[in-house]
């Protein structure tokens, strides 16, 4: 078959997945319950994507030995880019980073946001942080995503944007000569909390305004406690060479500490137990223990997040000895009845509950 | 493959549109509307490019300053500068040294997978340039320069536009002036021909253009998300790019076959080293053909070694471009659209063997691990951040001062060492052997330009809407890519390829000695070959843009490189102006008197480093 036929079919039957889902949805406009999901029995579900290439497939597992894989929907992005996103507070929303234009080298993302119960895809902003997660707002009102904008001469612009469901855009902070935002949660009084990395290292902003200085290094995989007053993460140290440091800090009258449970050693990824008072990191191998309460000889976890009642927690597992030869890796969710395979997905998006 | 994932990404954007609605998209291109070119696309993608690039990257690609107009295109190779900062100051770029050629290999295929034109035109067909959003041209897909602000295009922009080597110069000369900048940090000792020294050049020609450009900034060319420290990126992605290479160490399978880490998951210059070290597959098309089949690899040589050389400068040409009139008793380069070039019976110098690579392959064994690769597998390091030397220069506390200051000092604070004696790290080189400078006549070839059509012309807009036009035959004579541009003084007049689309600012003829692809008009479309091709142009108006009274206006055609004659057209338009009653079609062209015979011909070019056939 010649490139140009082979790209034609290949376009053709992209085309034909595009017009069925298209069908399926304009079906679906009167049944807003429409996917499997939306009649699955109650219980805890991890929500996931396997990668197909130009697009990825949003699906549902259930966190029970032998639960059911539902998908949800597939959503196109350019070829070699995952989605990134997070399920919103109610379960039923998950916010999509779908990088669907521009070119490789200079990908332009858009934030989608896809009802898990009716499949019902939409798009809400364009040309948003290509790698981000997003962060839901505490009520699932709307999301909070970063645009950075480059400025002419000078160091970016990094607006931090609330979008709500209908797509309408709110710029709540602007930050200017920093590297990064990363909003990691909202406080009780519903401020927004972000980390903002610069040449100072990673400080904790609220409501736009630096709170506590986190560390000197940059920061990664920021995990806010349940009762919000505290957060997790891991530092990226360079005073030694790189080390990944996992840190707890008390976002209230307290300075960055060491997570207790974690007094030396590497960590990456960082959950908190819905009811925990310490949150469990991802430990290399070799180090000491109080990571995730699976951690093994052979192999570790990294966590990714816990479900709702904090009975199971979805980890990659690797497993190989160290981050530096950290072997293959696999998605699992890990309860009192031991480890369920994921197999075949790539990405977590969190947690969603019926 | 590349293209139908090329096709499956328009497909998802296509897919994405639908299901928001319908919906814009920015687009990127500074100034006017982008240049449309037409350009030939090589059937042997991998042998004609690879080739074109180890002399693209040595300099050897372009030794001519200007266009037969005497315009200075500026694709010429600057040559590099070597050492510290200060060992540079006052230091003339030296043209003896080459950009690493399995960079620009690895940086072709990241950026355009081997391919000059649209995913839409066949191998060895003539179409459309390959342009991205943001307006990259090409296989480098070269934006720096490619900005339309005036409605014409430069010698350079068409040059760069229409023509692969011209395009692949561009790329070297881009990185060269990457790494002689003195607003980037330096990486190592300077040293050009050690790979891991060209980090923070790889790191900015993704942002292509500050150097250059003056409606880009700074955070865009050396950008953080290409740090490798960017919190959004996972640490265990692995070291670089898999290059979809399923024996990558990288490559992580997600259970499902796919990878767990893909191409969006790097960082540019982990794209660009991963791909080097982890070669892409040689084009199934053209390994399972005979004809352009390449041969595997030599064994590494037990002479082996790892010191570097100076690259081997032959004596530059007095007349680098043959025109139709010289050379009369060479062979004519030509057949299947390929240069003339003989495979060496090559065993490799001891100087230019192979370094040790990391995974040898058995002498039994044709390629590495059995599968043919477009380049022989080259080791390189990336910054190991676990060593503080290293990690002190990725700090944030470094790069957001030297950003803030425009890099202007060059930022002394990101170098790092890439050479650890007592860790046994030393940096690699590049052992491609040096490029056959003989190839560049196949490369170029011999164009020649012939332009038919009326020296007059005129254009009338009808009360319906609808303009006529009249079509201008330019003809290659002499053998290979003969470049054009396509020159208006006036913005109402529209010059579009007898094929359709836009207004077309560069294109090409192609020599009647070369096999050209084209699909039939059948509903399978199937590919069947012509030899050479007549461009046709359609002069008409645009009636949006057309003033008001009867106007006048030129279009100039020129031959840029080879031999031709620029062809001036007067154009007359307006309610006023009669028009001419015939137009020329395209199969009327006069035939030119010294046409060639066409001659179909089996040679072919053959890569560098590979043995002939057996």
């Amino acid at each position: 078959m010649s490139r140009r036929r082979r790209a034609l079919a290949t376009l053709t039957l992209a085309l034909t997945l595009a017009s069925a889902s298209i069908a399926v949805l304009l079906e679906r406009g009167g049944d807003p319950a429409a996917t499997a999901f939306a009649r699955a029995p109650d219980g805890h579900y991890v929500v996931v994507a396997r990668s197909a290439g130009a697009a990825d497939v949003i699906m549902v597992v259930g966190a029970t030995p032998g639960g059911v894989a539902i998908e949800v929907a597939t959503v196109p992005h350019l070829y070699g880019f995952g989605l990134r996103g997070a399920v919103g507070p109610n379960g039923r929303h998950l916010a999509l980073i779908a990088v669907d234009g521009g070119v490789p080298a200079k990908p332009v993302a858009a934030l989608l946001a896809l009802h898990l119960e009716t499949g019902q895809l939409h798009r809400l902003a364009e040309g948003v942080d290509p790698l981000q997660d997003a962060l839901w707002t505490p009520d699932a009102s709307a999301v909070i995503v970063t645009r950075s904008e480059p400025n002419a001469g000078a160091r970016a612009r990094v607006s931090v944007v609330r979008v709500d469901l209908s797509g309408v855009e709110t710029v709540i902070e602007v930050h200017r000569g920093v590297l990064a935002v990363a909003p990691v949660g909202f406080d009780a009084t519903g401020e927004l909390l972000a980390v903002v990395l610069d040449e100072r290292g990673s400080t904790l902003t609220r409501g736009g305004a630096a709170v506590l200085r986190l560390s000197a290094h940059l920061t990664r995989d920021w995990a806010l406690s349940p009762d919000r007053a505290q957060l997790a993460f891991v530092e990226a140290n360079l005073a030694r060479g790189l080390r990944y440091l996992p840190r707890v800090v008390a976002i209230e009258g307290g300075g960055v500490s060491a997570a207790a449970v974690m007094p030396a050693g590497q960590a990456l990824g960082a959950a908190w137990p819905p009811a925990g008072a310490a949150p469990r990191f991802g430990t290399e191998p070799g180090g000491p223990r109080g990571g995730v309460s699976a951690q093994s000889a052979t192999g570790f976890d990294v966590p990714l997040g816990y479900s709702r009642d904090g009975g199971a927690l979805a980890v990659r597992r690797w497993s190989g000895a160290s981050f530096a030869e950290p072997g293959a890796a696999r998605l699992q969710i890990v309860s009192a009845a031991g480890r369920q395979p994921l197999t075949g997905f790539t990405r977590f998006f969190g947690w969603a509950a019926r | 493959m590349g293209r139908a994932l090329a096709a499956l990404g328009v497909a998802a954007v296509v897919l994405a549109l639908a299901l928001s609605g319908g919906g814009t998209r920015a687009q990127a291109c500074f100034g006017l509307e982008p240049f449309n070119f037409l350009t030939y696309e090589a059937y042997d993608n991998a042998g004609v490019y690879l080739t074109a690039i180890e002399l693209a990257a040595a300099g050897e690609a372009i030794l001519f300053p200007a266009t037969l107009s005497g315009e200075q295109h500026g694709l010429e190779y600057p040559g590099l500068l070597s050492g510290s900062p200060e060992e540079r100051i006052d230091q003339e770029p030296d043209t003896s040294l080459r950009v690493p050629p399995t960079v620009i290999k690895a940086i072709v295929w990241v950026e355009s997978s081997f391919q000059h034109a649209h995913q839409d035109i066949p191998w060895g067909g003539v179409g459309r340039t390959v342009r991205s959003f943001d307006c990259g041209f090409g296989l480098g897909q070269i934006t720096t320069g490619m900005e339309n602000t005036t409605g014409n295009a430069s010698a350079e922009q068409v040059l760069t536009g229409t023509h692969f080597l011209f395009n692949l110069a561009a790329i070297s000369s881009l990185l060269a002036g990457k790494w002689n900048s003195e607003f980037l940090p330096v990486a190592g000792k300077g040293d050009p021909t050690a790979l891991e020294d060209w980090y923070y050049a790889l790191w900015a020609y993704n942002g292509l253009a500050y150097l250059n450009h003056p409606l880009f900034d700074t955070a865009h060319a050396f950008d953080w998300i290409d740090h490798p420290l960017h919190p959004w990126r996972d640490p265990l992605r692995g070291e670089v790019y898999h290059c979809r290479d399923e024996r990558a160490p990288s490559w992580i399978d997600a259970g499902d076959g796919r990878p767990l880490y893909d191409y969006g998951d790097y960082t540019y210059p982990e794209r660009i080293y991963g791909c080097m070290r982890h070669p892409p597959e040689y084009p199934a098309r053209l390994y399972e053909d005979e004809e352009y089949a390449p041969t595997p690899w030599p064994a590494p040589s037990p002479t082996a070694t790892a010191t570097a050389t100076p690259m081997e400068t032959p004596a530059a040409a007095e007349t680098p471009i043959p025109t139709a009139d010289e050379d009369e008793d060479e062979e004519p380069a030509g057949g299947e659209g390929t240069p003339v070039t003989e495979a060496p019976e090559e065993s490799p110098s001891p100087e230019a063997s192979p370094e040790p690579l990391a995974e040898a392959s058995p002498a039994t064994e044709p390629w590495p691990n059995g599968i043919p690769r477009l380049w022989r597998p080259v080791q390189v390091n990336l910054p190991d951040l676990r060593i503080p030397e290293v990690a002190a220069a990725f700090s944030p506390a470094v790069f957001i001062p030297c950003e803030d200051e425009g890099f202007a000092e060059g930022c002394p604070g990101m170098a790092f060492p890439t050479s650890f004696p007592e860790l046994g790290i030393e940096p690699h080189r590049d052992a491609t052997p040096p490029p056959d400078r003989s190839d560049l006549r196949g490369l170029l070839g011999r164009p020649s330009l012939a332009i038919s059509g009326p020296e007059e012309v005129r254009l009338a807009s009808s009360e319906a809407g609808v303009a006529s036009s009249e079509q201008i035959i330019v003809q290659n004579v002499g053998t290979w890519i003969a470049p054009f541009r396509v020159w208006v003084t006036e913005p109402w007049i529209i010059v579009r390829s007898g094929e359709g689309g836009g207004h077309v600012h560069g294109g090409v003829a192609i020599g009647a000695e070369t096999k050209v692809v084209i699909l039939a008009e059948t509903e399978e479309q199937e590919e069947v070959s012509k030899q050479g091709h007549v461009a046709t142009l359609v002069i008409t108006l645009d009636r949006e843009a057309l003033p008001a009274g009867d106007v006048l206006g030129t279009v100039f055609i020129e031959p840029l490189i080879g031999a031709g004659t620029t062809r001036q057209i007067t154009v007359r338009a307006g309610a006023n102006v009669g028009a001419h009653e015939s137009t020329p079609e395209p199969d009327g062209a006069p035939e030119p008197e010294d046409t060639p015979e066409p001659e179909p011909s089996r040679q072919r070019i053959v890569v560098p480093g590979v043995a002939a056939n057996p």
